[in-house]
């Protein structure tokens, strides 16, 4: 390795370093804030740099949760490759451990919802977007074809994915339960949508002989 | 009926008259404003009152917005009523009904997501909006033994409504596509999870 390109990756690992610390510094002030309210001026103040400097690393807020959110859904993917390594993962088994995710980590969630509901996206967001929800749903198309799907798997790994979503949105604030009775609803719920894909996916007429 | 009582109600009706106004006016500024951009100062003026006035019938936003998702939610059940009315048993057609009204509803849809995954709400607010759920998942669970489906499975009913919203959360405003490509690809998905679950359902009757 030539000095120069020594002297390029040292460069480059300290931007990685530094922008590590601005989204750690945003995480921390999801713990006291409400989402919304958490604007650059802040996060640069808790990162203990300037607000111009931000800018350097994040071009706008928007930038600076989608690589957030990124890394967060690279954590869950890398979870699955895991579990999938080992032939017994079965789509309960991932059903419950993306559900569990999505309610125990009040960030993650926060930015997830935040843009799926968001109106208009900016073009180079939506891309890296789009590079890490095609891995996650090869992944679920890797299972749901090991559950004997076939056809058009990409549906049922969108309308897998969308249902999940949809019971933690919809039952994981609901009032009046306390968390672990929440949790369990959610997960009673997903185990059922979770079985309307493995017992309702047409199988291969292979897979059906075989039974 | 007594003279104080006559006058008492039409102070009251006077009162539902206002609220209404109040809550079109907000209803109206989401064709211009996203939610969170909409304040009590816009709605005031969209209404044509003063700001303090608003508060004397909404004590704050979230209860402002909670109550419009009452009216909202009538609106729902009548279309689906309708629907059945209509001869419609099908439950195709009441999913695809209500995935088309939360598409087709931008205040609805915008209101739903905020009660539903944005924290912070006052308690008051927030247990009016438990109410809210609670009745349309009973309304809905209604709906679908109405169609003629054994509903005994409550679970069931929450998991396909649950599944539904997430249908639309997931792909209503996903981009580079057009509005209609979107919502073709979100009905196929909605039939798709109906007509895995229904089978699963009449299966395990079946046996």
């Amino acid at each position: 390795m030539t000095d120069k390109s020594t002297f390029m990756r040292m460069r480059e690992d300290e931007r990685e370093i530094r922008k590590t610390l601005i989204i750690n510094a945003a995480m921390t002030l999801f713990e006291r804030m409400p989402f919304q309210d958490i604007g650059m001026r802040d996060i640069a103040a808790e990162a203990g740099v300037s607000a111009a400097s931000i800018y350097r690393y994040f071009p706008s807020r928007d930038d600076l949760f989608a690589d957030a959110l990124i890394r967060d859904i690279i954590i869950v993917e890398q979870r699955f490759e895991k579990r999938m390594e080992d032939q017994t993962a079965s789509i309960d088994e991932l059903a419950v451990e993306f559900v569990d995710y999505l309610f125990d980590n009040e960030q993650t969630y926060q930015m997830m919802t935040y843009f799926m509901t968001k109106v208009d996206m900016e073009a180079h967001i939506l891309n890296r977007f789009n590079t890490v929800a095609r891995y996650f749903l090869d992944l679920l198309d890797q299972v749901l074809a090991r559950e004997g799907a076939n056809g058009q798997i990409r549906f049922y790994s969108h309308a897998l994915f969308a249902a999940l979503a949809g019971v933690v949105m919809t039952f994981r604030n609901f009032p009046g339960h306390s968390k672990e009775e929440r949790r369990q609803h959610i997960h009673r719920l997903a185990l059922l949508v979770a079985s309307v894909f493995k017992n309702g996916i047409p199988h291969s007429s292979a897979a059906v002989s075989a039974s | 009926m007594s003279e104080r009582s006559t006058f008492m109600k039409l102070r009251e009706d006077e009162r539902e008259v206002r609220k209404s106004l109040i809550m079109e006016a907000a209803m109206t500024l989401f064709e211009e404003k996203l939610f969170h951009e909409i304040g009590m100062r816009d709605i005031a003026k969209e209404a044509g009152v003063s700001a303090a006035t608003i508060y004397r019938y909404f004590p704050s936003r979230d209860d402002l917005f909670v109550e419009a998702l009452i009216q909202d939610m009538n609106n729902i059940e009548k279309k689906l009523e309708e629907r059945l009315a209509e001869g419609t048993s099908a439950i195709e057609d009441l999913a695809i009904t209500a995935v088309d009204y939360m598409i087709d509803n931008e205040a609805s849809f915008q209101m739903m997501c905020h009660f539903m995954i944005r924290g912070g709400i006052n308690p008051r607010a927030m247990n009016k909006f438990n109410a809210v759920q609670v009745y349309f998942m009973n309304m809905f669970d209604e709906v679908v033994k109405k169609a003629g489906y054994a509903g005994d499975n409550r679970y069931f009913t929450q998991a396909f409504f649950a599944s539904l919203a997430g249908v639309v959360m997931t792909f209503r405003n996903y981009p580079g596509r057009t509005k209609e490509e979107r919502r073709k690809h979100m009905h196929t998905l909605a039939l798709l999870i109906l007509r895995e679950g229904s089978e699963l359902q009449f299966l395990g009757q079946g046996q």
